[in-house]
């Protein structure tokens, strides 16, 4: 492929594997808050008003930010029944097929979901709970989500085109 | 357009995007997102947007990577290892014994974790030499393995179970107990049918000629190995089961337990953790990718109709509700061994259960059915989980053939206990209404 696209597709690779393990590490984070919250709540008998909401606020960005960089690592599970008895070509043409679709639902729910986005971080949403805290930037992790898998399918996209599998960052 | 049509159109056009392979996330996500745009309005996208904000604060979907994690952790803390070699010592001079044990190990690691891989990859891996070094038949041995390692998705903790208690909207925690019975009858029937196996045909089993049993105090001694499993599943288990805590919290201290344990054995390496987590986050964004899919998919569905007009459909047809039921399972039975078990159960629970409450079943009761047609989803090709994870501890002279015969059995065994749970709707609740609240 050309030089600049073969740039361009291991730059999205590098950016969406750093986001997959900010995600790996974040699971790290949210367990000791659920720690707190249950020795705060049956130890000290004092529950804190933010470990439960926090951990789940958590939750979002951990899920959407680790799933692009598995679709590279092709982690999403699909029905390979049909697939398994296509040879190279075909199967090269179905994903030339496949990835256009992964792109366009991406970039349909993004339109949708960007405006949503933003006007909770204009109006400074918050949670409404005892702890109320912002939620502005995990209802963020949506679009951004989106955006990263948007720009992984494309970057698969170039490598089936190209015929270049490149393996280069392909361990976790 | 009538919604007959569109009930035909949302089925078909499911069927024929799934064929192409692409990933099921995208293939429900994507079907959906068409379908709002052609045949509803365009503004009801933003229905798919609420859809994905309302996963990502749920917090008993938040349980799911907690025990993943939980599982990853043990499987690399040297805890099960030493669990086969106190197996090994109490049940290797028993005919057939090493199968056994391995039934037993299953249920203690399905009673730890939520997970089906762990059981099958460390049986593969720890069990699997050892019952062909013995000579057993290999059919039996991999059979075993299989189907005992599938006993995760009954017996609670289940990932799975968490998928379809949110799903059907029950008690996470009743619907979690709930598997205990079925899976000691599920546990019960296979060991049942591997002693009869050994009674019937002694080769497929044999007992070593230079069999010595160990010195009692070397077998009370690999006891020890049971406490800390002990203390996890009670910790876990009990309180679910007491109310004390819910699933997501006890999932947070069962994962604080498992890093202990791999603390004692001095295991906790930071590659140890760190890989853990990768797991981890691979298998909860695959599963959250598909649920954000499936619940946009039944959104539409139910949006535009079609929920109601499958229920008029049932209404229409005027035959017994066991037929129905039977009807379900078939279903159930037969998209498990083509789909994707997570994905199976997003879809069709939304549309079952309106079913299943019209003909006035119990859900947590429907859900333990379930969960068994699920079991032979994982166990039968071509797409069973356990096989792909059999597959990959496949010692060289062995092929997919033998395994999918030792499964045979299993499967069959796996129909009766259906129909078990079938017979017997009060036994398999009895559990859930001894809960407090």
């Amino acid at each position: 492929m050309p030089r600049f696209l073969g740039a361009l597709v291991s730059a999205i690779t590098t950016v969406n594997k750093a986001a997959f393990h900010i995600a790996v590490l974040l699971i790290y984070a949210i367990v000791p808050v659920l720690l707190i919250d249950v020795v705060m709540r049956y130890a000290a008998n004092s529950p804190t008003i933010w470990g439960m909401e926090l951990a789940t606020l958590l939750f979002g960005p951990y899920f959407l930010l680790a799933g692009p960089y598995v679709m590279h690592l092709k982690g999403h599970v699909a029905m390979d029944l049909l697939r398994r008895k296509l040879n190279v070509k075909q199967d090269r043409i179905m994903e030339l097929v496949n990835l256009p679709v992964i792109i366009a639902f991406c970039g349909i729910l993004l339109w949708y979901s960007l405006p949503s986005a933003i006007d909770s971080f204009n109006y400074g949403e918050t949670s409404f709970s005892a702890w109320n805290p912002p939620i502005w930037w995990t209802k963020a992790a949506v679009p951004l989500a989106l955006v990263l898998m948007l720009l992984q399918a494309f970057a698969e996209f170039l490598r089936v085109l190209f015929r270049d599998q490149g393996g280069e960052a392909a361990a976790p | 357009m009538s919604s007959t049509a569109i009930l035909l159109m949302m089925f078909g056009g499911l069927t024929l995007f799934m064929l192409t392979g692409l990933p099921i996330a995208f293939v429900l996500g994507g079907l959906s997102l068409l379908i709002t745009v052609l045949f509803w309005n365009a503004q009801a996208v933003i229905i798919l947007v609420l859809q994905i904000f309302d996963t990502m604060k749920s917090e008993a979907l938040l349980a799911i990577p907690l025990y993943i994690l939980m599982a990853a952790l043990l499987s690399r803390s040297g805890v099960i290892e030493k669990l086969y070699r106190a197996m090994e010592l109490w049940f290797g001079r028993v005919r057939g014994g090493l199968a056994i044990g391995t039934v037993v190990i299953c249920v203690i690691m399905a009673a730890m974790t939520g997970v089906v891989g762990a059981a099958v990859t460390a049986m593969g891996m720890l069990a699997l030499p050892e019952m062909l070094r013995r000579r057993y038949s290999p059919g039996l041995a991999t059979g075993t393995i299989c189907a005992a390692g599938t006993l995760g998705i009954l017996i609670p903790p289940s990932v799975l179970t968490i998928v379809y208690a949110v799903t059907a909207q029950v008690s996470i925690g009743k619907m979690l107990i709930a598997g205990i019975v079925p899976g000691m009858i599920l546990a019960s029937l296979y060991i049942g049918y591997i002693l009869i196996v050994c009674w019937l045909k002694p080769d497929a089993a044999p007992l070593p000629k230079d069999f010595e049993p160990a010195p009692l105090r070397q077998r009370l001694a690999a006891l020890t190995s049971l406490i800390l499993p002990g203390l996890l599943i009670l910790l876990i288990l009990g309180s679910i089961f007491f109310g004390i805590a819910t699933p997501t919290e006890a999932a947070a201290v069962g994962v604080a337990g498992a890093a202990v344990a791999a603390a004692i054995e001095r295991k906790l390496t930071f590659d140890a953790a760190f890989s853990a987590a990768v797991d981890t986050a691979r298998a909860t964004a695959m599963i959250l990718w598909i649920t954000i899919g499936a619940k946009a998919y039944v959104a539409i569905f139910t949006g535009l109709g079609g929920a109601d007009s499958l229920l008029n459909l049932i209404r229409s047809l005027d035959v017994g509700p066991y037929v129905i039921l039977t009807v379900m399972l078939l279903i159930l039975v037969f998209l498990g061994t083509v789909l994707d078990e997570i994905g199976i159960i997003l879809l069709t629970v939304p549309v079952f259960i309106p079913i299943v409450k019209f003909l006035g079943f119990d859900e947590i009761w429907f859900g333990v059915l379930y969960a068994i047609t699920i079991q032979m989803g994982y166990i039968s090709p071509p797409f069973g989980y356990t096989l792909f994870y059999m597959k990959g501890v496949l010692p060289s002279g062995l092929h997919m053939g033998i395994v999918y015969r030792g499964i045979a059995p299993f499967f069959l065994l796996q129909g009766a206990g259906i129909i078990i749970a079938m017979m017997t709707p009060g036994l398999m609740t009895i559990l859930p209404r001894l809960m407090i609240n």
